[in-house]
Parts: C-alpha cells; structure tokens; sequence
C-alpha cells in the first residue's frame, strides 16, 4: 500500500469491531477538499461507526485512514481535533448543565489563538436564538437549538472537516430545512469539507455532491448524489419509491 | 449562641474543602473515593513530620501536605483507577478499588507516623472576644485560610479553561473528548486536585483537633454524608452539605455529648433521604 494518499481525505480498505460484531469491513471512502460528501445508509450500517473511527472514539481493526497527507488512524481522538477534524456526535451532546456560552467555548478548546472571543461574537450573529440564551443551561434549550448549538460549537474548533452525525434527527420539518441550508452555507462560507451521515436520504442528496450507500458494514453503491437520486435501487430502499 | 455561629462557620469552612474534593472526583470518575478521609489524614501527619518533626515552618508543611496528597491523587488516577475503569465494565469495581486504596493509605501511615495522635501548636496565638462567644486567632486563620481556597477553587473550576474540561468531562466524556480534550489528563489533574483539597483540609485542621492515623473513615463518612446532603457530584451541593454538616455538628456539640451529635445527624439524614433521596441539589440517581 501506498505511504501516502493523493487524496484530501481517503479511508483505504477499513474495518472496526465492536468486542465480536464487525460493524465496518473493507470500506473505502475517499474525497477532496471542500465538498460536501454524503452517507446514508439503513439503522445499524454502520455510518455512526465510520464517523467515530475518523474522529478517533474507535480504534480501527484494519486498514488505514489519511488526511490532509497524514496518516490519521494512530493519532489519539483529542488530537485530531486539533488537526481540525471536528465532529458533532448522533444525539447532539450538548454539555446540559453548563450554560451555552460554555458549551461554545469548549468548542474553542484547542485553539490558542486570540480570535476566539471575536468567533464567539460572530456564532452568536449567526445564531440569534443562541445568544438570547447564552446564559442558559444548554440541557433547557429545544432540539433544534440543541441542533444549532453543537454545530456552532463544532464550529468553535475552526474546523477543516467536519462530521455531521443525523443532524436532522427528530426535528421538526421546518427545522430540517434550516439545518440544510446551514449546512451548505458552512461548506460555501468557509471551504469546510463536511462528511454528513442522515437518515433523511433525500436531504442528504440534495444538498452533497457525492454520496456513499453503506449496507451492513459494506459500502453497497456510490456516486454523485444527483444520480444516485434517480437511482432505482437507491429510491426504493432509502428515498420511499 | 455566638458561639455556636462561629464553631459552625469554621467547621463548615474545613468541610467546604473536603466536600469540593469528593464532589471533584465524584464528578470526574464518577467514583465515590472512599480514601478521602485517609488523603486528609495523610496531608495532616505530612504537616506534623514536617513541622514538628523535621522542624521547618508551619507554611512549609502545608504545602508539602499539598503537593504530595495532590501527587498521591493522581498517581491513584493513573496507576489503579485510570487502568481498573478501562478494563472493567462494572462500576462496583471502582468502588472496590477505593475502599483497598483507603486501607493501602490507612497501613502506610500507621506503619510511617505510628498510631498516636499528633498535633502542632496553633500557627498563631491569642484569643479574641466576640460579644459572649471565644475566637482564637488560630481558628480564625484556618477559617479564612479554607474560605479562600474554596474560592479560588470555584473560580479556577468556573472561569478557567482546564476548569471548564472538567465540568465537561462530568457531563460527558465522549463529547469532551470530541472537544479536543485529552480527557485522561484532564482526569488526572482533576483526582490531583481532589485530593489536595483533602490533603490541605487534613494540613489545616491539624493545628486545630490534632490528627491520628485512623481518622480517615471518619472523615470519609463526613464527606459522604455532606454530598448525600447537598447532591452527589454538583459543586453547590456539596458546599450547602459542608454548611449543614458544619452547622449541625457546632449545634449539636453545644446542646448534646459528642456521640450523641452524630447519632442525631444520622437520624436525620435517612429521615431527609427518604424524603430527597437525591439531595437538596441534586438529579434523581439512575
Ligand atoms: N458500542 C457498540 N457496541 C457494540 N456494537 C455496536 C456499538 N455501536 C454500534 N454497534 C453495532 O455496530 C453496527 C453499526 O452501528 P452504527 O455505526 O451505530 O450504525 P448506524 O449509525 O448506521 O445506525 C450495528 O450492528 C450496531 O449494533
Ligand atoms: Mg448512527
């Protein structure tokens, strides 16, 4: 195998196992810097799997993952978010007891650099309704401003790639739609490569270039989400016929 | 009646610190360290061996008592604690895992200080009067010595950045992590500082009541019952059980014998659990 990857991001042959069940085998998922890139895919395929092996949360059982020309896979989670991975978890996670400010400036934990406080400014302009509750404990805020929050939080960490883990889960329609425009507006405002896995295929295709189809721990079929939109196989299984 | 206020205050002050060191590591570990109290006793004989043994200045020995309690806490962190919560699924084994570190502790100070009970003299002498009620200066140094500390602790936790890491980290270590925190260094630090708070409570009170080699279970109950009171693993709570475990033990000394103190505060506390099984601040358990 190469020493290296020629690509921006590339996950070559990977496997993860949970104690004795394998959740990922042979998966190869590659891409280039600042598009949106899309994984859909059944409950239990194993998307949360690969989002957690990129960030770190789980050791790989084979194969190798690079990004940016460095091999990622031996470096410890923590780490990696200083190299400017960053990644908001499936059930959004937002520290409950501490106020939204906090929650915030968490995100910024890695950074060093003076421009923290200016970013925080310009979150709290883009997200309004968290700056009407920035004193709040985060755990009272709505599921969509729990949504808003994690993200403006992942932010924090002047991120390169970011994992988005179903950002639209169990959100209310309206608000899926905000979190889809915000979602390209990340990706257009700041060159922000983003890996965004949903059970909402259909927004996910909308909004990504490229997409990825994982069928129990397998990547079952990829391509341009445009045509994987039109895509038979794709509409009956996961976009309802 | 004064002096009742004062003896309570002062007590409250000391206990303040044991309270925010379990509630520390409570929060972080999410293990009750049933070695506390020997972590206090050990930062008193360390004070002991170094002022009265050794000779050098009060000053020093607390902070001797400081820096090693602090050491010993986290290399309990990292050598036992770190590696048993890796392994073990069960948080029974923690548990286990404390209650033997509370004995290891207890075994290693009888067999270094000996089983007496050892004291220093006051750090500073004289006696003021307030209205009916005695304040000795020594008191009165230990108290406003414990207040600040128990400031600076709650603004290094509130307003810090590793301070911050760490009430995430009890709130949930997997979005810490994902925060860019190296959550086992954050845990180490945090047991570090636990177990300074005791070790410096155990070096304070030590010019007060004296401090044997067996205190330790003592103590240990008292913390325990102090975050009982207040809700286990929230820092106000533990303050507000510091405060009423303080108040109650000055109350009960004026008006009852000593073992009849505790007998009533325990009394009170199964009636109190039963009816807030989670504490004045605390979440419900489960
Ligand atoms: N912590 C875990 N322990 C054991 N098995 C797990 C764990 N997390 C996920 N799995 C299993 O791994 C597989 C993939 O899970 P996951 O990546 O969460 O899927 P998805 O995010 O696509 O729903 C599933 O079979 C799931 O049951
Ligand atoms: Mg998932």
């Amino acid at each position: 195998m190469a020493a290296t990857s020629s690509r921006y991001f590339e996950a070559r042959r990977i496997g993860v196992s949970y104690d004795r069940v394998t959740a990922l085998s042979e998966v190869s998922i590659a891409f280039d810097a600042g598009g949106i890139v899309a994984l859909i895919g059944a409950n239990g395929a194993g998307k949360s799997t690969f989002l957690r092996a990129t960030s770190g949360l789980v050791a790989l059982a084979g194969g190798e993952i690079w990004f940016d020309g460095q091999r990622l896979d031996r470096i410890p989670a923590a780490a990696r978010v200083a190299m400017g991975i960053a990644m908001v978890p499936e059930g959004r996670r937002v520290f409950p007891l501490m106020s939204v400010r906090d929650n915030l400036l968490m995100g910024a934990h890695v950074r060093r650099d003076r421009g923290v406080a200016r970013d925080l400014d310009v979150m709290l302009d883009r997200f309004p309704r968290l700056r009407e509750r920035l004193r709040q404990a985060a755990g009272t805020l709505s599921g969509g401003e729990q949504e808003m929050l994690v993200i403006a939080r992942a932010l924090m960490s002047r991120p390169r790639l970011l994992l988005l883990d179903e950002p639209s889960l169990g959100l209310a329609p309206i608000v899926v739609r905000d979190i889809a425009r915000l979602i390209v507006e990340i990706r257009r405002d700041a060159g922000t490569s983003i890996v965004l896995v949903e059970q909402n295929s259909r927004m996910a295709l909308r909004i990504s270039q490229y997409a990825y189809v994982l069928e129990t721990g397998r990547i079952g079929l990829e391509g341009a989400s445009q045509d994987l939109l039109n895509e038979e196989r794709v509409r009956e299984l996961y976009l309802g016929g | 009646m004064e002096q009742v206020i004062i003896n309570g205050a002062i007590l409250s002050a000391n206990y303040a610190l044991i309270a925010l060191g379990i509630t520390l590591i409570f929060g972080i570990m999410n293990v009750l360290n049933f070695a506390h109290g020997q972590l206090f006793m050990i930062g008193g004989l360390v004070v002991y061996w170094i002022s009265a043994v050794v000779g050098l200045p009060y000053g020093v020995g607390v902070a001797a008592a400081t820096l090693s309690v602090g050491l010993i806490g986290m290399a309990m962190e990292r050598g036992l604690f770190a590696r048993v919560m890796a392994e073990a699924g069960r948080e029974e084994n923690a548990m286990l895992l404390a209650v033997g570190t509370a004995f290891l502790l207890e075994n290693a100070a009888l067999y270094l200080f000996g089983e007496k009970q050892r004291g220093i003299p006051p750090m500073v002498q004289g006696v003021y009067r307030l209205g009916a009620a005695f304040l000795p200066a020594n008191r009165l140094v230990v108290f406003l010595i414990s207040v600040a500390l128990v400031i600076a602790v709650l603004v290094f936790v509130h307003f810090t950045r590793t301070g911050r890491a760490m009430r995430a980290l009890a709130q949930d270590r997997t979005a810490t992590t994902l925060m860019g925190v190296d959550a086992g260094r954050i845990s180490m630090l945090g047991f570090g500082l636990g177990a300074a708070l005791a070790g410096i409570a155990g070096a304070l009170l030590i010019s007060v009541t004296g401090v044997n080699a067996g205190v330790g279970a003592a103590i240990s109950t008292k913390a325990f019952i102090m975050i009982m009171i207040g809700g286990a693993g929230v820092i106000g709570g533990a303050l507000l059980g510091a405060l009423a475990l303080g108040f109650a033990e000055a109350v009960g000394y004026a008006l009852f014998p000593g073992s009849v103190t505790y007998l009533i505060i325990f009394v009170a506390l199964i009636v109190f659990l039963l009816v807030r099984p989670q504490g004045i601040m605390g979440r419900p358990w489960g």
